[in-house]
């Protein structure tokens, strides 16, 4: 029986976090994580939660991408044999008028019609390590975000890291499925809160200029292909 | 009442206190005392997993503060338990250290990096609505200073005596349960007695009133006599006479103005 574990960064405190029922009704979610960014005035998600659920306080650094690197950083010390991870985040994206909108079409993920599609892909393709929603693909250097200073940072930290520089799709929002094992292998190598110490702080846009958190959004997908991995969307 | 605890680090020990989980151990802070051999621990899956059913709140005290350098990730990654002792959403540590070298001695950066704003100076250290900032304790007495009197400071030094402590703490409990019964068994009399009170109170009423009765009664049947010896005077002087001595008599009073 596979086993997803869901990691979920936290800053809103008006977001509820989604539902995830039709991960427990497929008996495939074997724990949730959760990063609950602290800060002033900020409500904290209590410490009473139930038993499976992980959580961790951590300040605002590489928004989600840094909240990943914090809770992949947990789930090696404790050994987590799961398979799977999925990656969700209450997505805003105040500086967009489409911001709710792109939040569902990331949430899609946890769907039950998703999932129905993930696990037939899972058992079919050994092959595929990370899953994604179509409307939410993005090819490599194809898209408008992905500016000149952006190919140049996302190569840069390839060859820091030692991540072939392949082509590759990636999730715009940074929510998706992704293989542990490549999670394991990689992050085993590189300490993820090395990593995430390497992020900017508070709430970096990618508007201006090419930003270190916004390109490990990015090499995500990039790591996938690295390892010999394939990605679908759907 | 806080209450701290140092001892070594040790998963065997942290286990065996979250194992008291059902009890209120909710304003608790133990202060794990780092030492190069237990150094590896911090971080580990063993601490890590015990750690996170830990009973109180959870800080370090490094004696030597250089030793940080050799575990920064995994002192930064055990921060981000919600259990880790914070002031201003940032991470409490104690240690020991030379004022003008701790700087150099202690990762900083690696913490401002990773979101904190920094490290405040031992100055600052008292004034909590100071920004968010990492918070230091150089020796003992900036550790009185931020626990005040507030906690109650016990200095452990080997794990049997961490775990003595835990006895000690057992006994002082049965101590004051003890003394709770003891409370509660001279309560229990105080209310006896009070109830007795209460019953020679009724009964000194009911004998109160029994007296009353009976002078009442006495005094009724004083009365009683007294009106039967009237009434067989009246009997036996007058109502034996004849009916026309009766009625002559009316008319003498009448006549003498006694009738009208």
């Amino acid at each position: 029986m596979l086993s997803c574990v869901v990691m979920y960064h936290s800053f809103y405190d008006d977001v509820v976090m989604p539902d995830l029922r039709p991960l427990a009704d497929k008996r495939i979610i074997g724990g949730i994580y959760i990063n609950r960014v602290m800060g002033e005035n900020r409500n904290v998600i209590g410490e009473d939660l139930p038993k499976g659920v992980l959580l961790r306080h951590s300040p605002n650094c590489g928004k989600d991408i840094g909240g990943k690197m914090v809770l992949i950083d947990s789930f090696l010390r404790k050994h987590d044999k799961s398979d799977w991870i999925i990656f969700l985040h209450d997505k805003k994206s105040l500086h967009k008028s489409t911001g709710e909108a792109w939040k569902k079409k990331l949430w899609k993920i946890i769907s039950k019609e998703f999932i129905e599609q993930a696990l037939i892909t899972i058992s079919n393709n050994p092959d595929i390590a990370m899953i994604g929603p179509k409307s939410c693909k993005n090819q490599w250097g194809r898209n408008e975000t992905d500016s000149s200073d952006m190919i140049v940072l996302v190569d840069k930290l390839s060859e820091k890291y030692n991540i072939n520089k392949v082509e590759f799709c990636y999730v715009a929002g940074g929510m998706f499925w992704m293989k542990a094992d490549i999670i394991r292998t990689f992050f085993s190598k590189w300490n993820p809160l090395a990593i995430r110490a390497t992020l900017e702080k508070g709430n970096v846009l990618d508007n201006d200029r090419a930003t270190v958190t916004h390109a490990w959004e990015r090499l995500f997908g990039r790591i996938v292909e690295s390892h010999g991995g394939k990605a679908i969307f759907f | 009442m806080m209450i701290t605890i140092y001892y070594i680090i040790d998963y065997a020990v942290i286990c065996s206190l979250a194992n008291r989980q059902n009890e209120q151990f909710n304003d608790l802070v133990f202060l794990g005392e780092v030492y190069p051999e237990t150094l590896n621990l911090i971080g580990k899956n063993n601490f890590y997993a015990a750690a996170e059913n830990f009973p109180g709140k959870l800080s370090f005290y490094f004696r030597d503060i250089s030793l940080v350098k050799n575990c920064s990730y995994d002192v930064l990654a055990v921060t981000y338990l919600p259990k880790f002792l914070k002031r201003l959403n940032c991470p409490v540590f104690f240690f020991k250290a030379d004022e003008q070298n701790w700087k150099t001695d202690f990762p900083e950066d690696l913490f401002i990096q990773s979101g904190y704003t920094g490290i405040c100076q031992s100055d600052d250290l008292i004034i909590f609505d100071d920004q968010s900032k990492l918070l230091r304790v150089s020796d003992e007495e900036w550790m009185n200073a931020i626990i005040g009197e507030k906690m109650w400071a016990v200095r452990i030094n080997e794990i049997d005596e961490a775990l003595s402590i835990q006895h000690l703490a057992t006994a002082r409990e049965k101590a004051l349960i003890g003394l709770q019964y003891e409370k509660m068994a001279l309560i229990e009399k105080i209310n006896n007695k009070q109830q007795e009170i209460e019953y020679y109170k009724r009964e000194l009423l009911a004998y109160k009133l029994k007296n009353d009765f009976i002078e009442q009664f006495l005094h009724a049947r004083n009365e009683k006599g007294e009106a039967a010896q009237i009434q067989q005077f009246y009997n036996r002087q007058y109502e034996v006479l004849p009916g026309w001595y009766k009625k002559f008599g009316h008319v003498i009073k009448f006549l003498t103005g006694k009738r009208e």
